[in-house]
Order: structure tokens, then C-alpha cells, then sequence
């Protein structure tokens, strides 16, 4: 009886998964790049979403909140139509049109306010609510020119800032020039991606008032996403000249770096000027940000009016997790995303909500591909007989079927999960079509049966035996061998650790001697530079939607702290261009991969990718698992008082970079009063 | 007098160079820095401009230098009152301190107060009555106030407070009058939030205080002064009260002085993180556990000025209540 | 914890209280040797809180410490199916109204909350598993060197099937029962090895400062000033989070011990040193320093055995703060962690509102800290009132 109901929710949850994967919601029709591109490959054209624009004549008959209304007739804001840009962006509605008025109280954990930050951002180009694809922001176009060499943004046309100063690009201009490439402001520098392939950074000019390019000395067909990630791409280039060059020393002969410094920080300066639906009006350091409402905010709804309908937003910020479970339990915040940001209190949350008058929302998945998951290291330094056997796939498919994934999600998740490999995001764009799911749904199942003999025959197959008769299985030479798995401070909780005891059980049980669950101190980034290929297991939690905007899951590029994952001697050696780690040999998985994600890198096409990718998987597949997963994807918390509307009912709250909730245009959700 | 004073004072200020270059010390020794912590979050995040930055910020901060050249500049800057930046909030040290300095004392004065005016009766009874079951049970209650740590009990109690109560509990005002100017309503505000701290306070705090009172009276009691003022015709509360209790709480003075003035910060530390208080406990703790070294180095700096000055205090004031006592 | 201070925390308090305690000789002491103890033991006796306290102390040693594999069912990393279940009480009448002299418990059944979206474990009335005695159960080693496989009590052994978690079990399918008992053995063996290990240090180089006086005494005391006037906690805190957590446990677990020895010194060296100021001019000294007994004689042959009395004292209400402080460690996720097990790390594990609500039964090891410090606590005034012979009337 025990196994049949679990077996049945694990079936409602691989059909929701598979169900609530990437479909496109009944309120798109969606003129999507696909048919672009099979015509034109060579100038890729971002379509606006449908509806189309507001045309110009009907702004004059736009509507605003009447919080603005007053100012207007006090003469302190010009009327609507000066404010609104020529180009002004629909935002279709999730429920129904809103009204305006009512405070959002908003949770957050930190000082820095990182998950306000993903909600209120503008980023030049978006990802889609859906998360099928991008969708222009800030900028409404963009087309490629010299096969990819050149990128042409098309920014929006009589955007103001919150204080009315146009933005154009003489505010992007300050920022290249005046910051990034300023040797002498050390906090904003060139982006990652603005690199040539000599190290040199790109050129960027700005031939009118809306338009920039960019250029590079390869091909970036990428990039336009990139600026999409997160909230830190897009807002980094985004600065109000106007207001800054009051702090530049260049313009300011009083002012210095560390002034311009201070300035900057748009999201806790009040009076900062911004593009965002709400901007700063007050701050209490450490406990509270008050946002209000723009009254230039360049988007109106489907009926012309301007958003958002809330008028403020006041950030709480609680740093102690069990007193924020609390909170939310009362019904204290309206809309919350990550303020649990933990399954497991999903109970808690479900029986307070009539208490609390508030529901939590469906559809919201953490979007994790292993949750938990273990690397494994390609590159071990230490010893080279180790390293042959972490590279024997052998090893590695041997420890995947030894591993009873049922128990870890007892453990870990209370019994509710689904056991899978470790993969990207089941809702990556990916895997959006029918030929896409199918390549994740095999990743998903690859080498996951809980099957101790068969780990055995595979171990016998890697030359991996008792030697010595002493119980323990020992390397092929006859040394005897001890596994470690680290822990480190990225998946060190309540959920990796029962998970990793048990793993450790399971390996126990098959012969491998596992040392205690090694405890790596400090965080992931200080270990691994100190020891940084000397790790053989090492937890971890999987998340991408995006494999192009963030390669590091699939490919191996980087090495050396930020973006190791399993392969850190040969990803530092792409990364520092050959001068350190090691150079990945011909035929080897770490080289393939490089060469594949060069062939993408080169390729045009949005579905062109997809399939490159589908091609890295298959040597993920085949030639894997490099890293080990347990279990995927669970269901967020995500607390919405029972009077808000138009919160969408799907979303993922894992990977940060798709900028989630964010995406799902905040500006439109609404409160009834 | 005066060269006590002196003396004292100098060993105080030696002192305190010691202690806070030792805290700076031990603070930093745990491997990594705050910025570490930071590259984290925001890679975990997934921003992969954030090495360069934070490399930025390492040297403008002054981590990459050796311990002893920051401990310089900072300490060379404190004596100036300046208290360097924090990491965290990215803003001086001074600021943030002082923003929750008015607060810290409310909380601390009115759980101090609480506990003494509880504590103090309870004690007095517990020894007058030594062994009665009054005794026994009131010395089984603050020896489970004393056992219970209080970052559990503030748990429960926080549990029960908002599942059963629905109170609002974190803070210290209700939303309505966080911004709001002085007033009767708000002060009565002030008071419905601070009934939780000043019970977990006082139920941990005051079995320390009770016990000391108690065994402090019955000291004074055995003594032959209290026999002899019996065997004159004084009421025996009158024995009590204004005889043996002014002199049994005369240590307690080195209590209040050598603790509950450091205890303005230290104590309820971690109450006040798990409540959200804004005072400087939590603001302390969390310093101390990212290793946001300033913030860290000054709170504990200014911690143990207060118990420097708690104990000079202490000591005088005993000398003043007991004059057998010579200072020296 | 930190109010738990006598009032010997300065200079001036020091002296009165060496003056106070200078009333009876050392030598009348020696001479009343006899009868100076067993008045302190009819003293203690009469107060019942003392008695219970002793009696707690000694069980918890006893039960916890000595033989906490035989009074367990499970072994205290003993995982099982059965996760986060509740506890099953015992049970002599069944529900049909039969009353049974073996007490018996009722088998556990998944169910699984639809609403919460939970999975719990709860009694099924069809199954009975009666509850043995003396019963063979997992093996272990008594006192480390002893097998045996006998447990106070347990479920049928012939019946694979039975279990019993009285108190339910936590996260990985653990008795929380055992790990109560578990834990008390490394919190109670740690505040015992870091009280111990403070004594040592505490007494000797406060009797050295008393004894000595000049610059000794001003170094020591120096010392002991510079270590008092760093905050408690923060000090744990920082000093703990030196602590890599790459170390094995048990080097962590010495570590700890150090630190807790490190802050807690000075307050017992201050103690014996006003002791033995009051001690040094006593005629049995200079009696002993003509017969030409070295100072290391005196002070470990006479001085400090004088002093033990109080130093006992000062001790056992000692222990308790260590305990709290190693409580207070683990619930920061400093000092003890998994799979150590000590009540610090067992706090810590319940501490969040998800356990509170559904898996309250995780609090059980709270009243056994409780009432184990109230014994220790119970213990140290009972000594304390016994040993000082002009408290109350």
C-alpha cells in the first residue's frame, strides 16, 4: 500500500512536469523566431509581442492611476501622454485588468535585497513568461549583420527616466566609456561577454539616439540572451548619466570614485532614477526599502493603461529564516516568491493559509535538474590512478545504479519526489519540442534503476575489486582506495546532507570504503580555489534554463572556483586560453564537449542550438553520468494573499537566471482594495 | 581615589588595545573573508561578473593586506571615531550603530528592569524560607529558566505566539506605527511588542539573579548582626528588608555592573536576531558570522568597553555600599 | 547562563571574601576531619533538593554515560523506514478493552496528508508489538570492551518486523529515545572533560597566584582579566568557528573542550586564588615550611586540597554553563555536528518551525536537559550550603 500511493504521486508529478513543461499559454499568439529564422538566417529579427504596440494617436486617451492623476492637476507631472514613450510596450494581462492603489508588502532575506531585485529589474531584453524564449524589453529589436560579428540594438524611443530625463544613448554611452572601460573605476568593468577573442574588449558605438552596436571579432548570436540573465546583466549597463555625472570626476571636478561608488547603488539610493515599475523613495538600512510608484513607466496594459497598479512596494527585510516561515504563516506579506525557498515547509505553509487568507500558488517549480546532486571530478590532481577511475565510466554508471534514490527521497524530501539523473531544468527551453523532450526525458532515466548487482558487474568491468580480501574494493594497480564526498557550503542543508549519509550507505553496501561525508570549509568559491581539483565527489544542486547564457552544467569552460564543475583542470585550460590547467586530449569527453559548444557558439539559428545541445547531452548520456543526481524538480512555495490578481501559475524560482518572478511582468499583478 | 581611578583606567585602555586587536584576530582566522561569502551568492546566482568586482572590492577594503596593517588602519581611525565600513550594508560602521543605539537601550533597560523587579522578591522569599516547598519550587523554576537555552525557548514561545496568538511578533512596532511620531498609542505599541523579549529575557535571566539574591541573604543572614537586631525587638520584615537585604545586595551591584552593562548589547543577542529587533545584537551576530570583520571588531570593541566600564563601575560602587571593602 | 556568576568578579570582592572565610583554621578543619565531613553530609542531607539533584546527577552518568547502549533500544545512528514517526507509547489495555500485562506498542503505517502534501507515519491498530525486557537487540560493546547484545527493553527479536521508537524518530529514521540517552553522553562527558580540564588549569595557576603573590600573582591575574573581558558568547562563537570543519569529529570534540576550558578558567583561578590567600599565613603553613616542604609540596599537598571544598562547589554549578554553551554552539551549527550526537546538536536539529509543528516529538530531549541541569545545579547549592558553614539558620 506504502509503494502504490507514492508511486501514484510520483506519476501526477511526472505528468505535471511534463504537462506543465514549455506549452505556450492561450494568451500568446506568438509570431516566434522559428519561422524568422528558416527564412533569413542571416539578419535574425526579435518580434515584438503580440498585441502590437499602442499606436502614438491613442496614448492622448491612455489612462493613469489616480495617485498620478492629482499630481498632474497640482501641476507637479506633466500629463500622460508627455510621459509615455512613442514606443510603449502592451503587457498582456495573466486574469483580468487591474485597478490601481494598495501596497505590496514584499520579504526579503538580506541586506542587499536580492530577490526585490528580481522582481522590479527592466532588463534590455527579457525571458518570456512562459519561458519558451526571449522577448524584447528596454530594447524592441535587435538584427546580426557580419554573420554574427556585429550586434545592432534598436533601444525603445522616448523612454524617460523616474525623473523625467530622456534615456537614450548618451546613458549607455557614459556607461561604456565613462565606467566600464574607465581603468580607474574598479566596480563596473567590461562585461564577460564583451570580449574579443584576443582579449581585447569590443567596440561599441552609437550611431542616433536609440541605436547601438556592437562589435566583436567573432560571432555573439548569444548575447542578445545573455542580456537577459538575471537581473545584474541588463541593469549593469543601465545608468541615468544625468544623475551620475554629478559623482564622475571626470564631469565633477569634486567628486571622486568613491562618491560615484556610493551613488550607484540605484536600488537602495532613494531619488535614484529609474526604468523600473517602482523606484526607491525610502530607505531604513537593514530593515526596510520602500519603493513607489514611476509615474514614467513605459508600459501600459491591454486597455492603455499605464502600469503598474500597485502603488508602492515595501521591501521587509527579516534575516532569520524560521522567523520569516512565521510571518508568511500569518498572512503578513502579499505576494512572496522566495521567502522559504524550501519545499519542505510547503505543509506548514498549506495549513496556515486560511488563517492567513492567502493560497499558495500552483504551477511554481524550483526548476532543478538535481536536487540533490553530486559532481564528479574529471580532473582529479592528486592522484592519477584516482583520476582513471573517476574517468572510467564505468565507475561512474556503477555508483549510479547503486545508489537507492527512493530512500534518499524519503530522507531528504519526506518521502515526495521523483527520482531522475541529474539533468538542466525539465522546463529548459531545450526541451521544448517534441524531439527535445524526448533527449531529456532519456537523460532523465539514464542509469538511474537501483540495481546493486548489476553496480557490481560494472565495477568487475572497471577493474575495480577486493584485492586484498579486506572488504573493500580496491583500484586496478591494488592500492586500496577510499572515496570522499564533499560537502561544501553551496549544498550543505537539510536536504543534501541525509541525502549524501545515504548515498554513502549505498556505496558502503556495494564495497567501496567511503570516508565521512568530508565537510569543505568556508564557501564553494575559497575552497575550490584552495583545493580546487582535489575533491572526488562534491554536492551540489542542478539548475539551467538556459545552457547557452550559462554553459558551465553541460560544458566545460571555466575551472578554478566560479563555474568548475567537472572538469576544472581542463575548463581552466580553455579559460585562460592554454596558459594554466590542462589541455583536454583528443577523442576525450572534456574536448568534445569544447568543440561542440564552439560549433554553437558559431551557429545562427535559435533551433540550431537546441540541437547542438541535444548532441552534448548524448555524451553526458553515453559517455556519463558526470554528475550524479537523486532527484529533480519539487514544488516551490509561493504565498499569494487572496486578493491579489494576475499572478501567473507557473514559474521557476531555482536558477536565478531567467529572472524570476520578474519575468512574469510584476507590473500587472494587482491588489484588490 | 583619584590614583585608583587613574590606574584603573589605564589598565583599561592597555586592555582594551589587547582584547580588540585579539578579537580582530580570532575573527579573521576562520579561512576565507566575507567577500568569499559574497562571490557565492552571487555566483550561485549565477552572475558571472561578480570575480572581477569582488576582487575590486578585496583591495578597496584592504582584505588583501596582512592582519596587522588593517588592524592599524582601523584602529588608527576608531580613536577618531571613525568605525570603518561594513561589508554587508555597505555603509559606515558609525551609521548603522547609531541608527539602533536608541532602541538597544529601550530593550535593555526594560528587560533589565523586569528582571531585577521579578527576581529580587523572588530571591528574598526563596531565602527567608529556605527549604519550604515555596523554596524548592521557585528554585526548580529558575534552574529550568537557567537550563533552557533561550534561543529555544524564544522558539517555542515565538511559535506559540503566532500560531495561537496571531501576535505580531517580529520588530518592535506594528506596521502602523513604525514611522509614526511619538505618541501615547505608540508608546503602547512599543510596549505589546516588547512583552516577548522582556518574558524570554526574564525568565532566562532572573533564575541567575534569584539564585545569587538567595544565597547572598542567607549569607547575611547567618551573620551575628541580624541575631543581634532580632534580639532588639525589630520586626522581622524590618530585619529583612532594610537591614540584611541592603547589605546582601551589595554584590549585586558587581552583578548589574559587570554584566547586565555589557549586557546592553551582549544580552538577548540572539533573541533579538530571531525577533528582528533593531538593535544592535542582530546586526552583531550576523557580522560575526559572515565575517564582516569592522562591524564585527567595533561591536565587540565597544562590548568590551562596557564591560571594562561595567566592572570600574562595579568596584566603586561596592567600595561606596561597603565600607570594609578598600579599594587598591 | 551568564548571570550564574558569585560575586567574585573583582579585586575588592576577592578580599572580603577571603577575609570572610578565614574564621575556622585549616588545622581545625584537619583535626574535625571526621566529623567536618560527615557534618557536611548530614548538612547536605537535610535538604531534599540536594538529595534529588545528586540522585539526578548520578543517573544521568549513570544511564547516559555508562551504559547508554544497554538502556537503548537502537543505537544512536540507527537509521530506518520508519522517517519522522510518531512515538509509540506503550499501551496495557488494547482498544478492544483487553487489558495485557505485557505492555505492547502499536505497529507504524505510512499515511500520507493529500491536503499538506506530508508524509507521516502513524499507529496502526492491527498490530501489536509487545514490549520485552531484558531483551536481546543490536550488539554493542558495554563500556567499550564488553559484548553483549542485552538491551533494557525492545520489540519480539524473533520478529524482524517489530519496532519501537517511543519518542518517534526524526529525519533519517532514528529512535530519538536513544539519541537522547547518546547524547547524553558526549554533552555530560564533555562538560565533565571541560570542567575537568578547567579545574586543572583553573586551580593550579590560581593557587600558584595566591600562593606566589608579586609578579606571578599580577601576571596571572592580568591575564585571567584580559580572557574575562572578552564577551562570552561572541568568544564561543568566534573561537568555535575557527574550528575547520574538515577535522575529524572527534578532534573537533577535544577542540571544543579546549575552548570551553580556554573561557571558562579564569572565573576558578580568581576563586582558589582568594582561597589560598587567606590559606598562606596560616600557622600549619609556616609549621610546614619550617620542616622544610618545598612550594610545590605545600601547594599540592596542603594548600589545594584545603580549597577543594569550594573549588567542588564552584565546579558542579560549572558543568551546567559548559553544557548550555556547547548547546548554544550547535544550535549556531558551531562545535558538535552530525553524526556526532549531543543534546546541542539535537536542539539544533529541531529548531525550525517545520519540526516544531509536525514532528513536535523532537523536543523530547528538552525536559531531559532540564532536568538534568537542575540536578547539577540542584547538586552544586546542596554542596554548596553543606560546605559553607555559616549560611542560613
Amino acid at each position: 500500500m506504502r509503494k502504490l500511493t507514492l508511486l501514484n504521486l510520483l506519476i501526477v508529478l511526472v505528468i505535471a512536469l511534463a504537462a506543465c513543461g514549455p506549452a505556450a499559454t492561450p494568451t500568446e499568439a506568438p509570431p516566434e523566431e522559428a519561422p524568422a529564422e528558416e527564412e533569413e538566417p542571416a539578419a535574425i529579427e526579435a518580434e515584438e509581442e503580440a498585441p502590437t504596440p499602442v499606436p502614438t494617436a491613442d496614448i492622448a486617451s491612455a489612462k493613469e492611476s489616480p495617485m498620478l492623476q492629482e499630481m498632474v492637476r497640482a501641476g507637479e507631472l506633466p500629463p500622460l501622454e508627455e510621459r509615455l514613450p512613442k514606443d510603449v510596450l502592451t503587457v498582456p494581462v495573466v486574469e483580468s485588468i487591474g485597478e490601481y492603489g494598495g501596497t505590496w508588502h514584499h520579504l526579503d532575506d538580506a541586506v542587499d535585497v536580492g530577490k526585490m531585485k528580481m522582481t522590479l529589474y527592466e532588463p534590455p531584453v527579457r525571458w518570456k513568461p512562459d519561458y519558451t524564449g526571449y522577448e524584447p524589453g528596454l530594447v524592441k529589436e535587435w538584427e546580426f549583420e557580419d554573420d554574427g560579428n556585429t550586434l545592432i540594438l534598436h533601444w525603445r524611443e522616448g523612454v524617460k527616466w523616474s525623473d523625467g530625463d530622456p534615456f537614450d544613448m548618451e546613458d549607455l554611452r557614459f556607461w561604456w566609456e565613462d565606467m566600464a572601460l574607465n581603468e580607474d573605476y574598479k566596480v563596473s568593468t567590461v562585461p564577460w561577454y564583451g570580449f574579443n577573442t584576443d582579449n581585447t574588449p569590443m567596440t561599441v558605438e552609437f550611431p542616433d539616439d536609440y541605436t547601438m552596436v556592437m562589435k566583436w571579432d567573432s560571432p555573439h548570436w548569444v548575447t542578445p540572451y545573455t542580456l537577459a540573465q538575471g537581473f545584474w546583466e541588463g541593469m549593469n549597463i543601465l545608468k541615468p548619466a544625468h544623475y551620475l555625472k554629478e559623482f564622475h570626476p571626470t564631469y565633477n571636478s569634486d567628486a571622486s570614485y568613491d562618491d560615484l561608488e556610493l551613488a550607484d547603488k540605484y536600488w537602495e539610493t532613494p531619488g535614484y532614477p529609474c526604468v523600473f515599475a517602482w523606484c526607491c523613495s525610502d530607505v531604513i538600512p537593514g530593515e526596510r526599502i520602500t519603493f513607489e510608484r514611476n509615474p514614467y513607466y513605459w508600459k501600459v496594459d491591454p486597455e492603455g493603461n499605464q502600469l503598474p497598479y500597485i502603488d508602492y512596494v515595501e521591501d521587509d527585510i527579516v534575516t532569520d529564516r524560521e522567523t520569516r516561515i512565521l510571518q508568511l504563516g500569518q498572512g503578513k506579506y502579499d505576494i512572496d516568491f522566495r521567502g522559504s525557498n524550501n519545499p519542505l515547509d510547503i505543509p506548514f505553509l498549506t495549513e496556515q493559509a486560511e488563517a492567513g487568507d492567502y493560497h499558495l500558488q500552483p504551477g511554481w517549480m524550483n526548476g532543478a535538474g538535481a536536487w540533490p546532486g553530486w559532481i564528479i571530478n574529471q580532473d582529479y590532481v592528486p592522484d592519477e590512478e584516482i583520476r582513471d577511475l573517476l574517468r572510467d565510466s564505468n565507475f561512474r554508471k556503477g555508483m549510479s545504479v547503486a545508489m537507492d534514490r527512493e530512500r534518499i527521497i524519503d530522507v531528504a524530501w519526506g518521502g515526495i519526489g521523483t527520482p531522475q539523473q541529474a539533468t538542466i531544468s525539465p522546463q529548459s527551453w531545450h526541451f521544448a519540442s517534441p524531439e527535445g523532450l524526448e533527449v531529456f526525458k532519456a537523460w532523465q532515466q539514464a542509469d538511474t534503476e537501483y540495481d546493486p548487482d548489476k553496480a557490481m558487474e560494472y565495477f568487475e568491468a572497471a577493474n575495480f575489486t577486493d584485492q586484498d580480501g579486506d572488504g573493500w574494493r580496491d583500484l586496478p594497480s591494488g592500492k586500496p582506495f577510499q572515496l570522499v564526498i564533499d560537502m561544501t557550503g553551496w549544498a550543505r542543508d537539510e536536504i543534501d546532507t541525509p541525502a549524501s549519509e545515504t548515498l554513502k550507505e549505498n556505496l558502503i553496501a556495494v564495497g567501496v570504503d567511503v570516508a565521512p561525508l568530508n565537510m569543505v570549509s568556508g564557501t564553494p568559491e575559497s575552497s575550490l580555489r584552495e583545493k580546487e581539483s582535489t575533491f572526488m565527489l562534491r554536492g551540489c544542486h542542478a539548475s539551467e534554463v538556459d545552457i547557452w547564457t550559462y554553459p558551465d552544467w553541460i560544458f566545460p569552460l571555466r575551472g578554478g572556483g566560479e563555474g568548475s564543475r567537472s572538469w576544472p583542470m581542463e575548463g581552466k585550460w580553455r579559460q585562460t586560453g592554454g596558459a594554466e590547467g590542462w589541455e583536454p586530449e583528443p577523442d576525450s569527453p572534456a574536448a568534445k564537449l569544447q568543440a561542440l559548444y564552439d560549433k554553437g557558439m558559431a551557429e545562427p539559428t535559435v533551433e540550431g542550438r537546441h540541437e547542438i545541445v541535444w548532441e552534448a547531452i548524448k555524451i553526458h548520456m553515453e559517455e556519463g553520468p558526470f554528475t550524479l543526481g537523486a532527484a529533480g524538480d519539487q514544488p516551490m512555495p509561493v504565498v499569494v494573499k487572496n486578493n491579489v490578481h494576475n499572478v501567473p501559475e507557473f514559474g521557476i524560482l531555482g536558477p536565478w537566471a531567467p529572472g524570476s518572478p520578474g519575468n512574469t511582468n510584476p507590473s500587472q499583478y494587482w491588489i484588490e482594495q | 581615589m583619584i590614583t585608583y581611578l587613574v590606574r584603573r583606567l589605564g589598565y583599561a585602555a592597555i586592555m582594551l588595545v589587547l582584547v580588540s586587536f585579539v578579537s580582530f584576530l580570532i575573527i579573521d582566522l576562520p579561512p576565507g573573508d566575507y567577500m568569499d561569502q559574497k562571490l557565492a551568492e552571487l555566483s550561485e546566482r549565477g552572475d558571472r561578473s561578480a570575480e572581477t568586482r569582488i576582487e575590486e572590492y578585496r583591495v578597496k577594503y584592504g582584505l588583501d593586506k596582512p592582519l596587522l596593517t588593517r588592524y592599524w588602519m582601523w584602529a588608527s581611525k576608531f580613536v577618531t571615531g571613525d568605525f570603518g565600513e561594513s561589508f554587508q550594508f555597505e555603509r559606515p560602521v558609525k551609521d548603522i550603530l547609531g541608527e539602533r543605539l536608541q532602541m538597544t537601550l529601550v530593550v535593555a533597560l526594560f528587560a533589565t528592569a523586569v528582571m531585577w523587579i521579578v527576581a529580587i522578591p523572588i530571591g528574598v522569599y526563596s531565602a527567608v524560607n529556605q527549604y519550604s516547598l515555596g523554596d524548592q519550587i521557585m528554585t526548580a523554576v529558575a534552574f529550568i529558566g537557567m537550563g533552557m537555552p533561550n534561543f529555544l525557548l524564544a522558539l517555542l514561545i515565538l511559535f506559540f505566539a503566532v500560531v495561537v496568538l496571531d501576535a505580531d511578533i517580529t520588530g518592535l512596532f506594528s506596521r502602523e506605527f513604525r514611522d509614526a511620531p511619538w505618541s501615547l498609542a505608540r508608546v503602547w505599541d512599543l510596549l505589546k511588542h516588547l512583552w516577548i523579549p522582556a518574558l524570554i529575557s526574564s525568565i532566562t535571566g532572573s533564575a541567575g539573579l534569584i539564585r545569587i539574591m538567595r544565597a547572598n541573604l542567607l549569607d547575611t543572614l547567618g551573620q551575628p548582626f541580624v541575631e543581634a537586631a532580632r534580639a532588639r525587638g525589630l520586626k522581622n520584615r524590618s530585619v529583612i528588608w532594610k537591614h540584611a537585604v541592603r547589605i546582601a545586595i551589595n554584590p549585586l551591584v558587581v552583578i548589574f555592573g559587570s554584566e547586565h552593562i555589557p549586557g546592553i548589547i551582549n544580552r538577548n543577542m540572539l533573541l533579538a536576531y530571531i525577533l528582528n529587533l533593531p538593535t544592535i545584537g542582530p546586526v552583531f551576530i550576523q557580522a560575526l558570522t559572515v565575517q564582516d570583520s569592522y562591524m564585527a571588531g567595533t561591536c565587540l570593541t565597544f562590548l568590551v568597553i562596557l564591560t571594562l566600564l561595567g566592572n570600574l563601575l562595579a568596584d566603586i560602587g561596592l567600595a561606596w555600599l561597603d565600607p570594609r571593602i578598600r579599594l587598591e | 547562563m551568564d548571570t550564574d556568576r558569585t560575586p567574585e568578579t573583582s579585586d575588592a570582592a576577592d578580599r572580603r571574601r577571603s577575609e570572610s572565610t578565614s574564621a575556622e583554621s585549616p588545622e581545625e578543619q584537619q583535626q574535625l576531619s571526621q566529623s567536618y565531613w560527615s557534618l557536611v553530609w548530614w548538612r547536605f542531607k537535610r535538604s531534599k533538593a540536594a538529595l534529588v539533584g545528586a540522585a539526578i546527577v548520578v543517573l544521568s552518568y549513570f544511564i547516559g554515560v555508562a551504559f547508554a547502549e544497554f538502556f537503548s533500544p537502537y543505537l544512536v545512528n540507527q537509521e530506518s523506514d520508519y522517517v519522522e514517526a510518531r512515538p509509540q507509547f506503550p499501551h496495557f489495555m488494547d482498544d478492544e478493552g483487553r487489558f495485557h500485562l505485557r505492555p505492547f506498542v502499536y505497529g507504524l503505517t505510512e499515511e500520507i496528508d493529500q491536503e499538506l502534501f506530508k508524509r507521516t507515519f502513524v499507529p496502526d491498530k492491527s498490530r501489536r508489538y509487545p514490549i520485552h525486557f531484558f531483551v536481546r537487540g543490536v550488539p554493542y560493546k558495554l563500556l567499550g570492551v564488553i559484548p553483549m547484545d542485552i538491551h533494557l527493553f525492545g520489540t519480539d527479536p524473533n520478529d524482524p518486523e517489530a519496532h519501537i521508537y517511543v519518542f518517534g524518530t526524526d529525519g533519517l529514521g532514528r529512535d530519538v529515545l536513544s539519541r537522547i540517552i547518546f547524547g547524553a553522553r558526549l554533552s555530560l562527558v564533555l562538560g565533565l572533560a571541560g570542567q575537568a580540564l578547567t579545574l586543572i588549569f583553573g586551580a593550579t595557576l590560581g593557587a600558584m597566584s595566591g600562593y606566589y603573590g608579586g609578579g606571578v600573582d599580577m601576571l596571572i591575574m592580568r591575564v585571567t582579566e584580559f580572557l574575562q573581558a572578552f564577551p562570552r558568547e561572541p568568544i564561543l562563537m568566534a573561537l568555535a568557528a575557527i574550528i575547520p570543519d574538515t577535522w575529524n569529529p572527534i578532534l573537533i570534540y577535544f577542540g571544543l573542550t579546549i575552548i570551553l576550558a580556554f573561557v571558562y578558567w579564569g572565573n576558578l583561578a580568581r576563586q582558589v586564588r582568594g582561597l589560598v590567600l587567606s590559606l598562606r599565613e596560616r600557622e600549619f603553613v609556616l609549621a610546614a615550611q619550617s620542616f622544610g616542604a618545598s612550594d610545590r609540596r605545600l601547594l599540592f599537598r596542603h594548600l589545594i586540597p584545603n580549597t577543594m571544598s569550594h573549588i567542588i562547589v564552584v565546579a558542579t554549578t560549572m558543568i551546567p554553563q559548559m553544557i548550555q554553551s556547547e548547546a548554544f554552539l550547535g544550535f549556531l551549527g558551531l562545535g558538535l555536528r552530525p553524526p556526532l550526537t549531543s543534546w546541542g546538536v539535537l536542539m539544533n536539529e529541531v529548531s525550525n518551525v517545520r519540526d516544531i509543528r509536525f514532528h513536535p516529538w523532537l523536543l523530547f530531549p528538552v525536559p531531559f536537559i532540564l532536568i538534568s541541569l537542575l540536578g547539577f545545579n540542584l547538586l552544586g547549592d546542596g554542596l554548596r550550603d553543606a560546605i559553607d558553614p555559616y549560611s542560613g539558620k
